[in-house]
């Protein structure tokens, strides 16, 4: 009989009796909530136990999930992981209740982890404080280290998989919990046979079809904790997509939603933070997207101070006692330097400046000023104390900031008087400086192709893209490209690879790609009679301009030749590996 | 094509029509089929809720609108509901009638689509789910099923799928549902109607059948939406299809 219970229906599993618990928002319905690959039910046990019971849809309900429960037990008592403390329903020991439930077979019984997920916490607009942001986002960073530091990733990090523990009961040690850990990356972990791909909102560009390493979570998890540290001003929660801040679409792309949070991380939070967040936004490979040691780093050295607001005390004592729900300032100020007179006059932020008069001349200065910024936290003001004030230093540095101008004047007229009493000479001195130019970029370009001539081809060549398609014999596409296949409607995998020539109009290259196709168990296919030595095809190729196509595959007219698990097929050329791609047969 | 997923701020529009004309009170198996169908549907409401619920939220990643049909339409929910809206109403119960007017339902499914269709521009294309049991009385439906076919959003044209509540009409025999491929373009049908429903069944898209192969049901590429409700897992099969838009 397949799983459909109703709110109040009842479980006995190993000796306890637990409580479908009906719904908070639907009349009569039972608390069940549907992802990927299960539903997961809570279950009320005695005593006001709360648990969850995912029931894993059929495509997902492998015996390995016995061994994963024991492999996860390792990491139940890290803060934040509670669900890796689980019981998964198989035949030799829950017998009883799978004979009368087939459907819950695998099941996972697990502590139920209660809170709003990230995603509603956004999906509500619920506020945050400045200091409840900082310590979400520190505490989602220290779990993430914590894990990082173990060579363990969740790999499936979203905003749907964090629950904020902490809104739930403020007085929590646990802020953050992490569910959906079936993926989880860790030492003596199996691979899983099957990968969620990334979650939308939430993927590098490079990973959208899933990863499974140590730094799977780089990336998904620095956007959680830029929304967490973005989600306590106004201006994120108004413009934030949805079920994520980001739309799905927008990914790694410059585009407003991207600058608005770098530019609230900036103003809020420090340039350092900021600059974290870009190197991950930015980041063309998983491995080059900061650590979460990084990110820890940089959210315990900001330093809570009193509210901006509170402009009186912020200038008599910019650096007083931090109190708890203050705004923190980052230690940074903001300057404008007077066009006229050169005075710096301090500002609150380079934003809506307008009718700005200078304070030494009165001159009304232009906003666009704004580049010339300088910070608090460099150069001379590392070690300013409360007693000082912008004045005082400023008078210093403007005293030799007057000598600097005075001698550079002094010289400028010199070399004018020098080089431009005579009108002739100005022109000639152009007219040798372009030849210089033109005669610099020459040889630059004459050393570039000399240079290129002597590089080994092989580094000349780089495969740009590589596509899989399942197709028939005489090319025909039976779907789209892709990196999963159906066993069974498998007929022939033809690989696209585009190749360039990164020496295109100096050279052409021609040669062989090797390839090299490594089946599921980890041995190479070949073809004792044709196959090259160590590889399974050698291709010939010939790139005389920027890019070119190549293009074969493997397979049969009927389905069977390929095993269920996953593949993996390398190209070399000149014995180097030029690029590989992964797929996954199932 | 249908890769948009259904999400709060992209909600999949459903529309389902359901024949309630007086053959309803038959059996299907022990039950009336009108149950048979009430209860599929609140099981496919039940996945919408339990796919809209995170944490202790229900997100409103559906909205669906209920006409039930005999010699007229009826508007059983008053408009399109979000499926948090459906689930403090709860199924409606649904009494059998009198004809077959199945060309009026379409139309007003049709009017339906063309208020929504300029506002749906980044959702899910929407899908009308029509369930009978018999032929039509009065206009022929599928001029009207056709021109719905051909309405489109950026995700593609809208769905149209049909769910035929029969004894007979497949040749296929359903010994194990799981191992069912679905109904080709050319599979052998040996009622007249079920070819006419063929010709208004839109094609299953491959986000759709990822979907249903998660629960161990193999629909071939280039399956249609035509499902023989000749038993009540059919039947909720054919509901379960209808609520297969991809989610998050």
């Amino acid at each position: 009989m397949s799983f459909q219970p109703n709110s109040n229906d009842t479980l006995n599993i190993n000796g306890k009796i637990y409580r479908i618990a009906e719904h908070p928002y639907a009349l009569g319905m039972p608390y069940g909530q549907e992802g990927r690959q299960a539903v997961v039910y809570k279950l009320l046990g005695p005593e006001t136990e709360e648990m969850g019971l995912k029931v894993f849809k059929p495509r997902f309900r492998i015996p390995g999930m016995v061994t994963l429960a024991i492999q996860l037990a390792q990491f139940a008592d890290t803060p934040g992981l509670a669900v890796c403390r689980r019981t998964v329903l198989s035949a030799r020991r829950h017998s009883e209740v799978l004979n009368r439930f087939p459907d819950l077979t695998y099941a996972v019984l697990m502590p139920w982890v209660a809170g709003p997920t990230w995603m509603e916490v956004m999906l509500a607009e619920t506020e945050l404080t400045p200091d409840e942001s900082l310590r979400y986002a520190r505490f989602l960073a220290e779990l993430l280290t914590n894990m990082e530091e173990r060579n363990t990733a969740h790999c499936d990090l979203s905003g749907p998989n964090v629950i904020m523990t902490g809104m739930t009961d403020p007085d929590a040690a646990i802020l953050v919990a992490m569910v959906d850990v079936e993926q989880l990356y860790g030492p003596g972990i199996q691979r899983p046979a099957l990968l969620p791909g990334g979650s939308p909102g939430y993927a590098h560009l490079g990973a959208v079809d899933g990863i499974w390493s140590p730094e799977a979570d780089r990336f998904a998890g620095a956007i959680l904790i830029a929304e967490m540290l973005g989600w306590c001003d106004p201006r994120i929660r108004k413009y934030s997509w949805g079920e994520s801040y980001f739309d799905p679409g927008e990914m790694q792309k410059d585009g407003e939603r991207y600058q608005l949070l770098i530019q609230v991380l900036r103003e809020r939070w420090g340039e350092d933070i900021a600059g974290i967040f870009k190197l991950a936004w930015e980041s063309e490979h998983l491995l080059h997207a900061p650590t979460f040691g990084e990110w820890l780093i940089a959210l315990q050295n900001i330093v809570l101070l009193p509210a901006k607001d509170d402009h009186q005390e912020a200038e008599s004592n910019p650096y007083g006692e931090s109190s708890l729900g203050s705004e923190p300032v980052v230690i940074e100020r903001y300057f404008i330097i007077c066009p006229s007179c050169k005075a710096k006059n301090e500002v609150e932020s380079y934003h809506d400046i307008t009718d700005l008069k200078c304070k030494s001349c009165l001159v009304n200065m232009d906003p666009f000023h704004k580049n010339q910024q300088e910070t608090a936290a460099s150069a001379d003001y590392t070690s300013y104390s409360a007693e000082d004030t912008p004045s005082i230093v400023s008078v210093h540095r403007t005293r030799w900031g007057i000598f600097a101008a005075a001698v550079a004047a002094f010289l400028m007229v010199l070399g004018w008087w020098f080089f431009y009493q005579n009108g002739d000479m100005e022109v000639e001195t152009l007219k040798l400086r372009l030849r210089t130019k033109e005669q610099t970029i020459r040889q630059v370009n004459q050393k570039m192709y000399d240079i290129l001539l002597t590089m080994d081809d092989s580094e000349l060549v780089k495969i740009s893209e590589i596509k899989l398609r399942n197709e028939t014999e005489d090319g025909g596409a039976l779907g789209s490209f892709t990196n999963r296949f159906r066993q069974n409607e498998i007929r022939y995998i033809a690989y696209y690879l585009k190749i360039e020539n990164l020496a295109a109009g100096v050279k052409s290259i021609r040669g062989k790609i090797y390839t090299k196709y490594i089946r599921p168990d980890g041995s190479v296919n070949r073809n004792p009679e044709s196959s090259p030595a160590g590889f399974t095809t050698a291709e010939d190729f010939k790139l005389s301009k920027e890019a070119s196509e190549l293009t074969s595959g493997w397979g049969n007219a009927t389905s069977g030749i390929y095993e269920v698990g996953i593949h993996q097929i390398e190209f070399w050329y000149n014995d180097r590996l030029l690029g590989k791609t992964v797929f996954t047969v199932y | 094509m249908y890769e948009i997923m259904a999400t709060q701020k992209t909600p999949a529009l459903i529309i389902y029509l359901l024949d309630i004309s007086a053959s309803m009170h038959e059996r299907l198996g022990k039950k009336r089929r009108i149950d048979v169908v009430t209860e599929a549907l609140t099981s496919a409401f039940r996945q919408m809720v339990f796919r809209s619920t995170k944490g202790g939220r229900l997100a409103a990643r559906y909205r669906v609108a209920l006409l039930a049909y005999s010699d007229q339409v009826y508007d059983i929910f008053g408009g399109i509901k979000t499926i948090d809206q459906i689930a403090q109403l709860g199924v409606p119960e649904l009494s059998p009638q009198r004809s077959t007017g199945t060309a009026k339902a379409f139309a007003a499914a049709k009017q339906i689509l063309s208020k929504e269709l300029p506002h749906l521009d980044g959702c899910p294309a929407p899908l009308v789910c029509h369930m009978t049991d018999g032929e039509f009385n009065w206009d022929d439906p599928e001029p009207h099923a056709r021109r719905i076919m051909g309405m489109r959003n950026p995700d593609g044209n809208v769905l149209v799928e049909n769910i035929f509540i029969t004894d007979t009409c497949f040749s296929d025999s359903f010994q194990d549902v799981s191992s069912w491929s679905g109904i080709m373009p050319k599979s052998e049908l040996s009622s007249p109607y079920a070819a006419k429903l063929r010709n208004m069944s839109s094609a299953i898209p491959d986000s759709y059948r990822e979907m249903m192969r998660e629960s161990n049901y193999n629909f071939a590429p280039g399956s249609l939406m035509l499902f023989p409700g000749i038993s009540p897992e059919l039947v909720a099969l054919g509901f379960q299809m209808s609520a297969a838009t991809p989610v998050r």
